[in-house]
């Protein structure tokens, strides 16, 4: 009888110890997974947009022509933002021209959003400034001096990014570069990275335009 | 032969208008600048130097009456961020390598602009070598939108 129980016993514990292993092993590659989503989150990268979530930060602002705007300003019609500012050579230039081409390529469609350039630099950038610049693009953009409040407040919405960098004479700016695409509603709708093909960019404007 | 080859050489050169220059045994390709929009206080410039000796040499300054400061730039356009730092101590050409400055990448920034930058213009500068001595160059001046993008150029 005892012998029996013995035998018996055995395959018992063994199932148990098995069963151990398992356990553990499963809290081994649980582990594993949780670490490469924890890398994935903190690698670092600026905010990243949700779908749908919402872009809409109070501000007011000084467009090129000296009008006083604000978040209303744009609300109720698609529109595309790029932060940027003028003492910038390479990087502001060259988005600006792209978006002055995709536009004069929708022809009417380009009518049916707004494309807005904020500048991060508004201590240089004034509206006068900005005017002058934007004579070199595309008639329909509009360009925003905020004060450094509102701007906080811009790139905080818009889940942008700036930085003021000091140089050994003066300073630059980091910035975004991404062209933040916001829908009629106000919602998040994608963005536009310079290192897409200009078709791509165009196709993106259009498809936002018509909603 | 060599006829022959020096014709298929222009050939391939031509398309793209490129001009080179020399110094010592480095070559400076096609130094291009771009035109500035409206009121711009700095420009840009974009070369390759190609340095096929077995001696790392350095770009160290730029000259030129067009700007007040003329300075090489790293810059990075990663994860929706561009980042632009300059680069004190000069250009660094590593022996047998090639070096390009371009749009989008690390370039010469032409701080304090004295007049704008007008595609068509030629701008004439000196650039001081650490080992291979100094050479005259031109940056010609494209169109805003790239030399591609000119006809589509806004006139205003």
């Amino acid at each position: 009888m005892e012998q029996r129980q013995g035998r018996q016993s055995m395959p018992t514990e063994m199932r148990a110890l098995r069963a151990l292993r398992i356990g553990l092993w499963l809290l081994v590659a649980l582990a594993g997974v949780g670490a490469a989503v924890l890398l994935l989150v903190s690698s670092g990268n600026p905010p990243q947009l949700q779908a749908r979530a919402k872009l809409d930060p109070s501000f007011e602002a000084i467009d090129q022509n000296g009008r006083r705007v604000t978040e209303r300003t744009f609300q109720g019609k698609p529109s595309a933002w790029f932060f940027g500012f003028t003492h910038c050579p390479d990087v502001c230039p060259t988005t600006l021209q792209q978006l002055t081409t995709s536009l004069d390529q929708l022809g009417e469609d380009a009518k049916k959003l707004t494309v807005v350039f904020v500048t991060v630099d508004p201590e240089r950038d004034t509206p006068a400034i900005l005017k002058e610049y934007m004579e070199s693009f595309h008639p329909s953009i509009v360009a925003l001096s905020p004060s450094a409040k509102d701007l906080n407040a811009i790139v905080k919405g818009f889940a942008a990014y700036y930085a003021k960098v000091p140089q050994t004479e003066g300073y630059t700016m980091e910035h975004s570069s991404l062209v933040i695409l916001r829908a009629a509603d106000g919602t998040f709708a994608g963005t536009i990275d310079q290192h897409e093909q200009a078709e791509t960019a165009r196709a993106k404007l259009q498809r936002l335009g018509r909603g | 032969m060599r006829g022959l080859f020096l014709a298929g050489a222009f050939l391939l050169a031509a398309p793209a208008l490129a001009h080179d220059f020399q110094a010592g045994e480095l070559v400076i390709v096609h130094p291009t600048s771009r035109a500035t929009p409206g009121g711009a206080k700095v420009g840009a410039g974009y070369l390759t130097i190609r340095n096929t000796t077995s001696s790392d040499d350095r770009l160290v300054r730029i000259e030129s009456a067009v700007a007040d400061r003329i300075q090489v730039h790293a810059s990075t356009n990663e994860n929706g961020v561009a980042r632009m730092r300059e680069m004190a101590n000069g250009l660094p050409l590593p022996a047998n390598s090639e070096v390009t400055l371009k749009a989008g990448g690390d370039h010469i920034m032409f701080v304090d602009l004295k007049q704008p930058l007008k595609a068509g213009d030629k701008i004439a500068a000196t650039l001081v070598f650490e080992h291979a001595g100094q050479v005259e160059v031109t940056f010609n001046v494209e169109p805003l939108g790239g030399a591609k993008a000119g006809a589509s150029e806004h006139a205003h």
